[in-house]
This record gives structure tokens, sequence and C-alpha cells, in this order.
């Protein structure tokens, strides 16, 4: 009796397993191509850059000419990285 | 029972090594089928670890003394609170609670992620299987929790049973070693989470933060966990241990701290790759580095390679752990090389003067004493392979090395968020620095005049305070702006700005919390004690304190024999409290233990040990005048409230600060 109990754990564990490998098919799942995946990282880190180096300035640990001309560099990269990523959008269709 | 947790344990061996074969299989062609395996192979080893147990812990309260485990660690008197945390207290049962705790862990990392980052999820859940898989080899060749108890009969090995088990050791019958264990797996365990994502971003070639920003909370938690085991393990040794202190710098707490060293570089070290895309081989290596010291700890802990009091007897375990760290560092490393072209920084650093240039710093500073804390840890067992003499390396070198260290790290604390990201101009820096400044070089002043002569502890609380003046004026100076914005009164205001910037703020809250850490360390510079026999009605002196024996009385319970002494604690010669240190002898185990008494004040601890009968009959005590040493408790709890604020969801976007 105990044995046939203790043979449920690994027979218990053929059924679970087993089964999904027989139902087959290739799912195509949503992978983000590695340029697009690396220019909206680089976009949601310069929208970020941007937000801190505000808050920095709206508790004054930045001066208005620090502040300006560090807002104007990383507002110039940002635009570039958008155009990018919309060439890289519009040629992957 | 007992074949019930075996035939669990066998049949989580091949569950586990499938599912590794299963999840890598479908990360790299794709495929549903073997990625859903992979699933569910994780879940069912999750049931059969769980069930091994349940099992292990209904054999603990039913005193199932056939188990030879239960009968080592366990005996029919024990407290059935200690019966259930007795699942810990050896080799075997500890490394099936860690295997139990991973498997935990990956499922309620499955559930959370396994639909909506499809390309890493496979290979995360066969990560993680890999370390289930090494666990259960472990559990069912080396270390079995279900092996049943045998002796030797004319040459033959019999089944036995005893009437009563050997006992639990009379250190881990402290209510705090229900919950220290715990949680420092909890944190060890923990950190397999954002390396198997690490691993899984190299593998999936996925380049970017994406993985840290999924793994954020997870490693907060692991991060958390191991901070308070840490300090959990600490109380314990104070209050337990009876010497008085709280760290000695023992291999197995120095295992502790090395993991929590490198996670805390690496919580610092990934907003540079969040902000900049700067730091990636870096930030995996921290990451990888910090869950091998986990591994790493677990093997001093359970190998019994180093003394501690911690430490089991020798075991094979530690070819098995070296063998396993030394191959998944290998693996790493592989990895990473082969993935360089995704891990190129995208930026440099625009200043040394910025704040990720001080985090920089606390990187370089938190690995060098990571470095000089295993160099320590691990020096006897590499003195005794090279000489074939066994050199152990004490307190007065780990305080030497770390002491100037963690004042430096003190100091970035402070400086830190005093700078702005990417440059701060030498305007912004005087205006940031004036005031914390002044107020360090006032309290220097005040400690000096006052006669405090500690060069250490003076530099300690002057930057303590420089610190604290630092995250005050970025509360009142975001709270300000905040009101000047929105018109908020100051409490909206401020209970606004750490809403909606809950991961900045609760980060300088858990900064208060480890400036009070090291003022309550620092306290220590002034501890003095005193030793000596004391008869009834005599008194024994410690500075303004003294301790009055009003008498000394012995009795036993089911579990233990004990002597105590009933003293009076007097403060200028008036009582203020009745303690009752006292000694025990735990009958099963044969073991002595002491029970000490402190006096806890704000101020210091008067901390009282009764050591042993002395030659005149009377009651050898040992006071300990510690200072300051409630602000380390104090500062544990400040340091948790701040991780959860930062662990909170938080208040989305962000137009006012």
């Amino acid at each position: 009796m105990t044995l046939i109990l203790l043979s449920i754990i690994p027979l218990l564990g053929i059924i679970l397993l087993i089964p999904p490998l027989f139902k087959g098919g290739r799912d195509v799942w949503d992978v983000p191509e590695a340029r697009i995946e690396a220019l909206e990282e680089k976009k949601r880190m310069l929208v970020h850059a941007i937000r801190e180096l505000d808050f920095d300035f709206g508790t004054g640990k930045l001066d208005v000419g620090d502040h300006d001309a560090q807002r104007g560099t990383l507002k110039e990269e940002l635009a570039e990285v958008v155009g990018r990523l919309k060439k890289e959008e519009g040629a992957g269709g | 029972m007992l074949e019930l947790g075996g035939v669990s344990l066998i049949t989580l061996l091949p569950v586990a090594f499938f599912g590794v074969v299963a999840s890598f299989l479908g990360g790299a062609t794709k495929r549903m089928s073997w990625v859903r395996a992979g699933e569910r192979s994780l879940a069912y080893a999750a049931f059969l670890v769980t069930l091994a147990v349940a099992v292990l812990v209904i054999q603990f309260f039913r005193n199932d003394f056939t188990n030879s485990y239960v009968a080592n660690h366990s005996n029919a008197a024990l407290p059935l609170f200690y019966k259930a945390t007795a699942l810990w207290a050896g080799q075997e049962g500890s490394l099936l609670f860690w295997n139990w705790l991973l498997s935990v862990y990956g499922i309620a990392v499955l559930l959370v992620h396994r639909n909506r980052n499809r390309d890493l999820m496979p290979y995360v859940t066969g990560i993680l299987l890999v370390s289930v898989a090494f666990f259960t080899v472990l559990n069912v060749f080396i270390a079995n929790p279900f092996r049943p108890l045998v002796i030797e009969q004319a040459s033959n090995q019999v089944l036995f049973t005893p009437g009563d088990g050997l006992g639990l050791n009379p250190l881990l019958q402290h209510p705090v070693m229900a919950i220290h264990p715990p949680t420092l797996y909890l944190g060890f365990v923990g950190f397999a989470i954002p390396f198997a994502f690490a691993m899984a971003a190299l593998l999936a070639r996925s380049p970017g933060a994406r993985w840290i920003r999924l793994t954020r909370r997870w490693t907060l938690l692991a991060w958390f966990f191991l901070t308070t085991g840490v300090l959990l393990g600490a109380r314990w040794a104070y209050v337990e241990l009876g010497w008085g202190g709280y760290w000695a710098w023992d291999p197995v707490e120095n295992a502790s701290l090395m993991p929590w060293l490198t996670g805390t570089a690496y919580l610092h070290s990934v907003m540079i790759q969040e902000r900049k895309g700067m730091l990636k081989v870096w930030n995996i290596t921290l990451v990888a580095a910090t869950y091998f010291l986990c591994l790493f700890g677990t093997f001093l802990t359970r190998s019994g390679v180093v003394n501690s009091v911690h430490a089991f007897a020798q075991s094979p375990i530690g070819a098995y752990f070296i063998a396993f760290i030394v191959s998944g560092v290998f693996l790493t490393v592989v990895l990473v090389r082969s993935r360089r072209e995704y891990l190129k920084s995208e930026a440099t650093f625009d200043s040394m003067i910025s704040r990720e240039s001080t985090f920089l710093f606390n990187n370089l500073i938190l690995l060098a004493a990571c470095f000089a804390v295993l160099w320590g840890t691990i020096f006897p067992v590499i003195s005794e392979a090279v000489r074939g003499e066994k050199i152990s390396v004490g307190p007065p070198f780990f305080n030497k090395v770390n002491v100037p260290i963690g004042l430096f790290l003190l100091f970035l604390t402070g400086a830190g968020p005093l700078l702005a990201w990417r440059k701060t101009s030498f305007a912004g820096l005087r205006r940031n620095f004036t005031i914390p400044v002044a107020a360090a070089v006032v309290l220097t002043a005040a400690l000096l005049i006052s006669g405090v002569r500690n060069g250490y502890a003076v530099v300690c609380f002057a930057l303590g305070v420089f610190v604290v003046a630092g995250i005050l004026i970025e509360f009142s100076r975001g709270t300000r702006t905040r009101m000047r914005q929105t018109g908020e009164t100051l409490f909206r205001a401020l209970g606004g700005l750490v809403w909606r910037n809950n991961r900045r703020y609760g980060g300088y809250v858990v900064h208060l919390g480890v400036v009070l850490l090291f003022a309550g360390i620092a306290g220590s510079a002034f501890n003095k004690d005193v030793r000596g026999e004391v008869g009834e009605g005599e008194t024994l002196s410690i500075g303004d304190f003294a301790v009055r024996v009003e008498s000394i009385e012995e009795g036993a319970t089911p579990n233990y024999e004990f002597e105590r002494a009933d003293v009076s604690l007097l403060h200028d010669g008036e009582v203020i409290r009745a303690l009752r240190p006292e000694r025990r002898f735990y009958l099963a185990s044969e073991q002595p233990s002491s029970e000490v008494e402190i006096y806890s004040t704000l101020r210091e601890d008067i901390y009282v040990v009764f050591a042993s009968r002395g030659p005149a009959g009377g009651a050898v005590i040992q006071i300990y005048h510690n200072p300051l040493v409630k602000w380390i408790w104090i500062g544990a709890i400040v340091l948790t409230f701040g991780t959860i604020v930062s662990f909170l969801p938080g208040g989305g976007r962000k137009r006012h600060p």
C-alpha cells in the first residue's frame, strides 16, 4: 500500500510534465528587435534624465546656466533618438 | 513518513534536470511546448520540496526519532515553537529550507513575469532550476534529511529508534533564531532572481536595462531581507552569546556581510546604467558576485571549513559548493565575453563632481571592504593550505581595515545626495555643502571641548551629522519647492514629495538608518566591562552603575536546569531595575547557556551576565557598559521603513518634485 502511494509522486510528475511536449507548434512571441529595444531604452533613459535634471534644478541643486545647457544637450539627443526610432520602425513595417 | 520525504526528494532530482533542459530548449527554439514543460517542472519542483519540508516538520512535531536528523536536532521536551525552527538547525534541513525558499521565489517570479517577458522567462526558469537541481543533489546524495537512524550491531547496521532525541543546540533556542535564519536565507536566495534575469538577458541578447527594471523590486526585497537578516544575527549574538558584543567578525557573520556589500554596491551602480547606459558589464559582474557570495556564505556556514559558532562539523559538502560556484563563475565570464557587443557603454562621465562619480567611489569602497572581509575570512584556510598551519585573523585586522573604509563610505552617503546628476558647478557645491559641513564642524568642536578624544568616534559622529543635515536639506528643499509650485500645505507637500519620488526619498530614509547604525557602532569606542564574584547583598560597580546580588536560586524545567541571580541594578546608589540573569544546562544536548539581562536606554546598555558560581559560593557576575547600542536597533527599524518606502509603487509621472 505504501509502495502504491509513494509511486503516485513520480507518476504525477510524468503526467504533468510530458503532455505539454506533444502539443507542438512554434509560438512566435513578441521579441523586441535588439536595435529597436536599444533605441527605446535610450529614449526612456533620456526622458528620465531630463526629469531628474528638472527635479535637481527645482530643488536648487543646479544653476540656471547649468540646467539650461544640460537640458538643451539632452533634448537634442532625445530628438535624434526619436528620429532614429521612427526610421527603424518605418523600415520594420 | 521517512519514505514519503525521501521519494519527494528523489523525484525532485529528474524533475529539476528535465526542467533545466526544457527551459533552455524553449528559450533557444522559442517553442512554447518546451517553455510550458519547463514552467511546469518548476511548479512541480516547488510542490515536491514543499512536501519534503512539510514531512520533516511533521516528523519534528511527532517526535519521530526514526529520522536521524530529527533525533539529532530535537527532543521530546523541546517546546513546539523550537521544533518548527529545528528544521534549519542542521546542515540537511537548512539545505532543504534553502531549496524550498528558492522554489517559492521561482513560483512568484513565474506568476509575475511569465506572460510579459517571454524572451527572458524560459532562461530565468532554467537558471533557477539549475540551483534547485544543485541543492537537490546535495540533499539526496550528501546531506539527506530523511535518513533513518542506524547503529552498528555486530558489524551490521540496524535500524534504531531512541527514546529521546539529542535536543536542539541551546544557542538556537532563542526567539530571534526563529526569524534570523529564514530572513537571511530569504536574502541569500532572493539574489538568485536578479542573477537569473541578468543571465537571461545575456542569453536572449537583450541589451539595455530592461532586466534591471524588471528585477528592481526583487533586488530590493532580497537586499531588505539580507540587511534584516544580518542585523537580526547581530541582535541574536548580542542577547544570546553573552560576550557583550553584537559583531565578532566571525566567518559566518562575514559570510552574510560580503554579499550585502556587493549587493549594496549593485543597488547604487544600477542607477548609473538606468540613467546613462553605462557600467553594463560592471552591473552584471556585481549581481553575479552577489549571488555567488550568497552561495559562498551558505558554503561557509554548512561546510565547517572555518571555525565559527554557526558552522557545522567538517563535511564533504564543501567540494560540491566550490565546484558549483567555480562552474557558475566560469560560465558567467564566458557568457559576458560572448555578449560584449551588447554591453558597450553609451556614455561617459561628464564630471568628477557629480552624483554618479560618488556612486562609483561608493562601489569601489564597498568592494574594497568586501575584499578585505573575504581575505580575512579565508586567510586561515589559505594559511593552512600553504604553510600547514591555520592562522586566524581576529577582529583587530577587520576593524583596522574596515573602520576607515566605513567612515569614507559614510562621507559618500552624505555627499552623494548633495550633488546633481551629470555635473555640479562649484557655486552649487558651495551652496549645497555649506550647512552640512558647518554642522559637522560645530559637532566636532563640541565633542572635542567636552573631552571626547577617540578620533574615529569623533569623525564618525561628525560625518553622521553631515549626512543627516544633507538629508534634512533635501527634504526641506523638495517640500518647499512643491509647496511653491502646488500651493499645498507643509505636510501634504512632504507626503506628495515622498510619494512621487519614493525611490529617492526612501533611499534617504535608508541613509538615515545607516547613520544611526554608525552612531551605535561608534559608541563601542567607549565600552567598559568588569567581572567579579558577588555574594548575596554585595555589589559590583561600573561607572555610575552597580549591581547588587539579592539572591541566587536554582531550579529545573523539563528542558533545562538553571541557576539564577536576582540582582538589583543601581544608578548613583538608587535601585532602577530588577534583573535576573541566569545560566542554563540543557538536559538533552548536555550543553550550558547564558541568559543575559540588559538594561537598555538611548544613552547606554548595562549588560549583566551570570558567568558561573564562584569558589566562595557567590555569583560570578560580568557587567558590560555599552554606550549607544540601542541606536543600532533603532537604525535597523528606520532602515526597514526606508526600504519599504522605496519598495512601494510610487506616484507615477512627476509634474512637480
